[in-house]
Parts: structure tokens; sequence; C-alpha cells
């Protein structure tokens, strides 16, 4: 045990007891955020624990150990750090599975237990055949990028007008629906049940249209949103009419901005095509992440800041079920690498490309954070202007807790302030990480509230793993 | 984008304005708002919610949060801390509270991100604000006292200033919280509290009130206390009385003691050919209630099986030192006799509460050794009890006794070895390991009724021993554990991981 005596940015010492390695980034936190569920998220803790664990290993790029689990021979259990990536040889569909989360909970919080040791068959085999699979895609994406054409042009070009047709019928459909519906006033469809405005959505979901789906579900959050939602449905209103107008007339507009009307009404964007695009190579910082749930699919976002840039790039993560979002993403680590933007005016949505091993976040760079909330709600309405219909948008402040009765908000080194969303489930985490002193603070910004996601410094502290709006 | 700013009306009113007269159109519906057409609506809509959201100004009203004073304790480890995290999660407070006590004795705080969670633990329970307390740091007072649901746990220490102005003007919740720091600090002022409101508070209220007398309780409180005898309500008489019944010294209590006294005679004799000590009894039970009875708050109507008398004096005796009744004759002799007698069922009861309730070691390790040695007759809820006040030490000797003598009975040992404060010393957890070693379950329905007794013993064994009974369980049940085992199994590793994040 080493004792340290850590001087936080503002000057006031920060006592430590444990310093970790350095380069490890991997906390419980962190760990725990890769967690399929609440059931895996507490079975891996059960199992954080050396006695559960024979022949724990460790190299530099993985980490391994045997579990005994109900079967007769133990669970093979292995971590490829670089990314992570899991492999276990126990049956669970579920991914990461429980020893898996459990291997690297031991990794986070008594690594000492890890021998240095030369890695067994059955880790090498796997990360071989990992670097094997990996060169496979590699090549996959080159020959898209290198434009190489569609099997049969013909038939995509129908298929993709075919789709046109049904969105534009969809789009019309969605006018006729919105202004009834402003002309019978909210009132009347508050008296609705969820059917009213499920059945509307799944129309837009059976058009192709799903990104309008997506605006008439939360038109419907606006108006069932608590005390001041007249005014929210009618901003929903407003950004859904807008979305339709533009859809409407999409062969006018310019070709990046008729890409970003095409993403917001659920045109798929093409992996491959953003892939295709230069990246931005930059020192990355993940410095926020959510996950919503609807239904049985999860969404994550995470927000990465570039530190010489200045950029934002939002990576979306889809996974449905038991499926495992991309854990490759890890909140709270920051590394060297490329990211590629999909196409479009705004340029925030990014896929990454190329990335070094993992690091500690720690404290970011003037590069990448706003340095004001003055210059943060600049830079939103100029985000605006390309894309009035922006739902969130990054925030990544140095600033302190401050309120008002029971409404919170933060406030920077000026004296400006953001409101905390007075549904935010994690006000009083923040406010124990925080107190009274400035810290570095992730967040998303919606326009009317914010967010907060993450406190960033010497520990990363993760404020919440799931958002329930 | 259809919409251009030259659609907007030359209006003199702000885009967050215009937003709001837009949303109350939509909900009157615009066909009966008799305005503009919905596609119009929309369009304003758009255009004002657009620029009310690029033309948000960050400058909503607040206050600066109090400062945060610094820490003067250092915090628990990480590990240590990620535990406490699980602990708190899964909600075992037996472990919880265990965890708690090492960081205190260790005289560290928790880490910051865990005070919401721990603070949510220890409000509203007042059996845990003292473990809670020590370990919060300067952050988690802080922090209590933004909450109001947190603050009373962290605001039941401070007095303020008029403490007699401020229980004329509180609620009856916050006046329980004002009353119990004042006797911390100056009990002296309690009976003036009370007595300035006594006519306008209700009898719970005031029963309520003088329970907290129990907060620093001194002879001092004595004429206060007998005051409340003369209460109208019963309940307030009961509650005096309690208070009472615990003062060795008090009229109270001599009261009783002449009562017992009066009804209990006996004689020492040797008796047989070992000379062995041996005690004659005679009880003569009070013939009449009395109205002091009345006023010393003695139950008139006993529960079903007693006779009324016998009721009577059950109650006596439970609130007479066990020494002033009889000296120093050898309890064993006394309990001997009592068997005989027809009170065997009603007087160890009783014996057992006074020694409590007046700290009587001797006479709590004989009740119990007694109670322990006799036959069981069904019900389960007359199990004996470890008595409050008795140290882990004196409960651990006693069942060692029993251990020695071979007079371990399985169901009633077990349950009053659960009573023993946790963790249990290393020779009273390695004696039980021996017990259970003896007591190998053969078939199913054996460790069903084992079952129970492994779970307590899991949680309470001390942390040294913890590998011994995890090395016995799994010859105990060879590959076969069944799942209540594998948990207590479980239970035992955290418990010594829980240990080993603190020596670390």
């Amino acid at each position: 045990m080493c004792m340290k005596v850590y001087r936080s940015p503002t000057g006031r010492n920060l006592l430590s007891l444990s310093c970790p390695p350095v380069s490890s980034p991997w906390t419980q936190d962190r760990v725990l955020a890769l967690a399929p569920d609440s059931a895996s998220a507490s079975a891996g803790q059960g199992l954080a624990s050396r006695s559960k664990w024979s022949s724990l290993g460790q190299s530099d790029r993985a980490v391994w150990g045997l579990c005994q689990g109900s079967g007769k021979s133990p669970y093979q259990t292995r971590v490829d750090l670089s990314e992570p990536a899991f492999k276990c040889s126990c049956p669970s569909r579920k991914f990461p599975c429980k020893h898996g989360i459990g291997l690297m909970l031991m990794f986070a919080k008594d690594a000492k237990a890890f021998a240095s040791a030369s890695e067994p068959g059955w880790v090498t085999d796997w990360l071989a055949s990992r670097v094997e699979r990996s060169e496979k895609k590699a090549e996959r994406a080159e020959k898209a990028a290198s434009g190489e054409p569609p099997s049969d042009p013909e038939a995509a070009a129908k298929r993709a007008a075919q789709r046109m047709a049904r969105v534009s019928d969809g789009i019309a459909e969605c006018q006729v629906w919105l202004h009834d519906l402003i002309r019978r006033g909210f009132a009347d469809a508050q008296r609705e049940d969820t059917k009213f405005w499920d059945r509307a959505a799944s129309r837009m979901v059976d058009a192709q249209a799903p990104g309008l789906a997506s605006s008439i579900r939360r038109l419907h959050a606006a108006t069932v949103s608590g005390e001041g939602w007249q005014v929210r449905a009618a901003d929903q209103i407003g950004r859904l009419a807008m979305l339709l107008s533009a859809g409407i007339r999409l062969d006018s507009l310019t070709p990046e901005f008729a890409l970003d009307v095409r993403a917001a009404l659920g045109f798929t964007q093409s992996k491959d095509e953003a892939l295709a695009q230069p990246g931005l190579a930059d020192t990355w910082l993940v410095a926020g992440q959510i996950i919503e749930e609807e239904d049985r699919l999860r969404a994550r976002r995470s927000w990465l800041f570039g530190e010489k840039s200045g950029r934002r790039a939002l990576v979306l993560d889809y996974a449905a079920g038991p499926a495992p979002l991309d854990p490759s993403i890890v909140a709270g680590t920051k590394f060297e690498g490329e990211v590629c933007f999909y196409p479009g005016s705004l340029g925030v949505r990014a896929i990454v490309k190329t990335k070094s091993a993992l690091a500690p976040v720690g404290i970011p760079k003037s590069g990448a954070f706003d340095p004001s909330v003055e210059t943060f709600l600049r830079g939103f309405a100029s985000s605006l202007a390309k894309q009035p219909w922006l739902n969130t948008w990054p925030l990544l402040l140095h600033a302190r807790l401050a309120r008002l009765g029971d409404r919170w908000c933060v406030r920077d080194d000026a004296g400006d302030t953001l409101p905390i969303a007075p549904t935010y489930p994690a006000i009083w985490s923040l406010a124990s990480i925080a107190a009274d002193e400035p810290v570095w603070l992730s967040a998303e910004w919606n326009g009317e509230f914010l967010i907060p996601l993450a406190v960033l410094g010497k520990e990363f502290d993760q404020l919440f793993h799931r958002w329930a709006a | 984008m259809s919409a251009s700013t030259s659609a907007l009306p030359p209006s003199p009113t702000s885009p967050t304005a215009r937003l709001r007269d837009l949303a109350a159109a939509t909900l009157l519906g615009a066909d009966r708002s008799g305005g503009d057409s919905a596609a119009k609506i929309a369009t304003d809509a758009a255009i004002a919610g657009a620029m009310s959201r690029a033309g948000y100004r960050g400058s909503i009203a607040h206050a600066p949060l109090p400062p945060c004073p610094s820490e003067q304790l250092q915090s628990v480890s990480a590990a240590s801390s990620a535990t406490l995290a699980r602990l708190l999660a899964d909600g075992d407070p037996v472990l919880v509270e265990e965890w708690l006590t090492l960081a205190k004795l260790r005289n560290l705080r928790i880490g910051h991100s865990s005070l919401p969670a721990l603070l949510d633990w220890g409000v509203g329970r007042a059996a845990r604000t003292p473990l809670v307390l020590p370990v919060l740091g300067a952050r988690g007072t802080w922090l209590a006292s933004l909450n109001p649901s947190w603050s009373a746990l962290v605001g039941a220490t401070s007095l303020p200033a008029d403490p007699v102005a401020a229980w004329s003007t509180s609620a009856t919740s916050d006046r329980l919280l004002l009353l119990t720091a004042v006797r911390r600090e100056r009990p002296e002022l309690a009976p003036q509290l009370l007595a300035s409101t006594a006519k306008e508070d209700g009898a719970d209220e005031r029963r309520r009130f003088i329970a907290l007398f129990e907060v620093g309780l001194s002879p001092e409180d004595e004429a206060f206390l007998e005051s409340s005898l003369d209460d109208r309500s019963k309940l307030v008489r009961e509650a005096g009385a309690t208070l009472l019944a615990s003062l060795p010294n008090s009229a109270y209590v001599q009261r009783m003691t002449a009562r017992a006294l009066n009804a209990v005679q006996f004689q020492e004799a040797k008796k047989g050919l070992l000379r062995k000590k041996s005690v004659a009894l005679a009880i003569a039970l009070p013939k009449t209630w009395d109205a002091a009875f009345e006023r010393d708050a003695l139950e008139q109507k006993p529960p079903s099986g007693i006779g009324e008398r016998a009721w009577w004096l059950q109650q006596i005796i439970a609130r007479t030192p066990p020494a002033s009744l009889f000296g120093t004759t050898p309890p064993d002799a006394i309990l001997q006799a009592i068997s005989d007698s027809e009170y065997s069922d009603t007087l160890p009861a009783a014996l057992r509460e006074s020694a409590a309730r007046f700290g009587d070691i001797a006479w709590s390790i004989a009740v119990a050794q007694h109670e322990l040695n006799l036959p069981r007759k069904g019900k389960s809820d007359n199990l004996p009890t470890v008595p409050a006040g008795l140290s882990t030490d004196h409960a651990a000797s006693i069942i060692h006794t029993l251990i020695a003598d071979d007079r371990f009975n399985c169901e009633t040992s077990w349950a009053y070895a659960a009573g023993i404060p946790r963790p249990w010393p290393l020779a009273l957890s390695h004696s039980t390991l021996t017990l259970l070693a003896k007591k190998k379950p053969k078939a199913v329905p054996q460790w069903y009724e084992i079952g129970p007794a492994i779970e307590d013993i899991s949680r309470s064994i001390h942390p040294d021993a913890s590998q011994a009974l995890d090395a016995l369980l799994r010859t105990m049940f060879k590959d076969d554990l069944p799942p209540s085992i594998t948990k207590s199994l479980d239970r035992l590793t955290l418990r010594s991981d829980m240990h080993k994040e603190f020596h670390s």
C-alpha cells in the first residue's frame, strides 16, 4: 500500500489510500458498466473473490482464470484487454457472462492475484483467432472503401426507390395525423390511452420511417413529463413538423443536409460508408455514456471528446435482449486513434476506426472541454442551426453544483448556470462526489435540462448506468 | 427548410413566450381556439422552439451550496468501498453492520460515492445511527444536512439555543428529535419541556416523550417519573414505571421488593448424604388487587394459561432485584426449588427479566442455563434468549458450559447462540464447529433442520474460524451442497474477504 497526496485542480488535497497502477484503466464501475443486466452484475460481484478462482494469470494483452461452476470441469474465462473482449467456456448466453465480469472485477480490485505468466494454450489460441478475424474484417472494410459496386446495381436502385416511396407516404400520413392532433388539442389527446400513440408510432415503423416513430414517442413522453409539459409538447410538435417539411422536399436540399434529414427519418446509415471517410486522428476521451432501454432494446450513446480537435463524436450502439453492447467503448477511458464521422452537415455521429490501448481518462486537457457555459450554449446554437431538431448535445465542463430550493444546477466560474433535470435520479451521488468544489462534469443537454453523466478526474465516477426517463 | 424567418409574425414577444402561447393553442386545439390553422401552429412551434432552445441564457436564480468541511478521517480502500456498495445492494443488514464496525474500529470513513446508499440504509432506524455516524466523515454529514430525508440522522445531535421555545412551536416528530438531543446534552431540562405542554399533549405523545427519558436516565429523573405514575393514562404510567423499575434504588423498586419479600419465603437446608444445599420455598400470592398496583402500572388481567394472582406476583418479581429477594443463596438452589413448585413455568421468566433489568450477571447465567436444560415443550417462541446487558463473553460461557457437559440441545442452544452479539469470540466459534461436526446430518430432513443454524453461524462466526467451517461443510455435504448451504459458504467467503480488505 502506498500513500500519496494528490492535488486536485482546485488545490484541495485529496487523500488516497491506494494508488492503482496508472496503466490500468479498469475500475469496479467501468467493469460493471459492461454487464448486460443487473443480474449478471450482481452474480459477477459474487465471483469477484480469490477463493472462486484458480490459475489466475495475466500477460500484457490478456487476463485469464479458471472458475469452478456447477459442472465437473472449471470454466475457462479469458479477457482480451485491448478491446476488451470476453470468452468463457460456460454455457451462458449472456455476454459478457458473469464469469467474465467476475474476472475483470477481480482484476480491477486485486491485480496482484493475477500472476504474470505465459499464456496457456486456451488463451493464445483464442487470441490468435481474434487477430485472424479482425484481419478479415479489415479486408472487407477496405473492399467497401475502395468502392466496389454492389452486386446488382439495378435491383438495388429499385429497392431504394420502393423504400423512398413508402417513406414519402409515411411522411404525408404523419403530417395529417399531426395536424389532426393540433386541431383536436392535447386536452383531448391526453384522454387517449397509450395505444393511441403506439398505433401512430408503429404506422411509421411500417412505413420504414422509424425516425418519425421515435419523434411520436418523444411527443408522447413530453405530454406526460410533469410540470411545464405543455411547452415541451409544443416544442416536440415543432421539431416533428420541421422534420416532416424537410422530408417532403428532400430532393431540393443540399446533399449534406439531405443526409441529415434521411438519418433523422430513420434511413440506416452505412457503417462501411462512414469507415470510408477520412478518419480524424486525436486523443479521444470517452467521457460519458448513457443507456436507454425500450422494451427489450438497449440503445447506448457514448460521447467522445477530441483533445486536440475539440470535436465531439457520438458513437451509437444497440442491442436486443441478452445480446451484448459493444464492450470496446468503455466510459472513463481514453485512446489515441482515428474516428470516422458519418457524412452529413453536423458531423457528430461517428464510428471508431482505430484505437490504441485504453488509458484512464484522467483530467481533460484544454482542447477537450467547454471553457464556459456561454461558449457551450453558443456551440449548441450553431449545431441547432445545422440540425434544428437536435435532441441532445454533450457537455464537458469544469463547474460546481448550486441550487435553489430543491432545484439543482451547475454553475461555471463566470457564474452562468444550467439547470439539472428535476427527474435526474443521481443528484445525491453527484453531490456526494462534487460537494461544493468545482469538478469535471460530462453531461447531456437537451435544450431545457442537463443530465449529468459522469465526473472525471483522478477517479472516474459514472453517475448512473441506465436511464428510464 | 420550409420555415424561414419571414414566416414569423411581427411580434415583440420572445420565442419562449411565443412557444407558451402556441402551447396554450395546442392544448385547447386549433378548432376551438379559433385562431391559426394547424399547419401554421406547427410551423410557428418549429420556429419558436428552435429559437428558444438556441437562445437559451444560462442565468437561473441559484444559491451556492453551504461550504463542505474537509475530511479529518482517511477513507477505506477502493476494494472495501466496492464491498460495502455490494452489501448495501444485497440488503443483509448483519453484514453491513459488521462492515461498519470494522471501519469504525480503524477510524476510517466510507468513500464519498457510497454516501447516498449508506444514508438511505441508516435513516429511520434508530439502532443503525450509532453505526452510521462515525463513518460518514465530514462530507457525509454535510450531504445529509442538505437532504430533508437524511438530516434527522445527523441533526439529532445538535441542540437549539433555546430548547424551551423550540419545543413549544415544533411538531411531534421534531419534538422527539429535540427531546433526544436534550436528554443527551442537558437531561435536567426535559421535565420542564414536558410540563410546559402536558395539558395540550395527547396520551400517546406523553407516552412517547416519557419513553425518551431512557436516554441518559439517572436517579435525578426519579421525582419526575414518580409523578408520571399519577397520570390519568395507563400508557403513560407504564412508560414511567418501566423506567423507574430500572433505577435500582428508586422508591418504585423498593415497593416492589417489599411486595416480593412479602410473598416469597425460603429457607436453606443441607439435605441428603452429600449434604447438598437445597432450598425450601413457600409462596403466598398477593390476595387482592390493590389500588397501589394500579398506580405502579401492573397488569391486572393475566395472559391465558396463568392464574390472576400468579400473574401479579410474576410482574412484581420481574421488577425486584434478585439479590434483594434471595440474598446470597445460590441461584441454582432457588431455581431448583422453583422447578419443583407449581410456579416452574412462570417464575424463571420473571427472574430472567429482573436479572437482565438490574444487570445481575450471576442470575442471568443461572436462569439461562436452567432454561436451556429444561426439556422443551413445543412452542419455539418461548425459547430462551440472551438477556440484554449480558456481555458476549458471559453468553459464550453459557454455551461453553453446556458443551462441556454435553447438554447441548440442538434447537434451543442454536437459538440461544444466535442471540449472542456478533461476531462471536474465536473460542466460541471453534466450539460451535466442534458441535456441528458431532451433528453430522445423514439424511435430507436433518440438514433442513440444521440449515437455519448454519446460516446463523455463517453470519456470526469469528472470521478466523471461517475456513474451518468452510472445510467442515464441504466434508459434511461432499459434492452435493444444498443451495442454502452454498449461500452460507458464499457469505463466509464474502465476510472473510471483507476482513482481509480492511487489513491489506
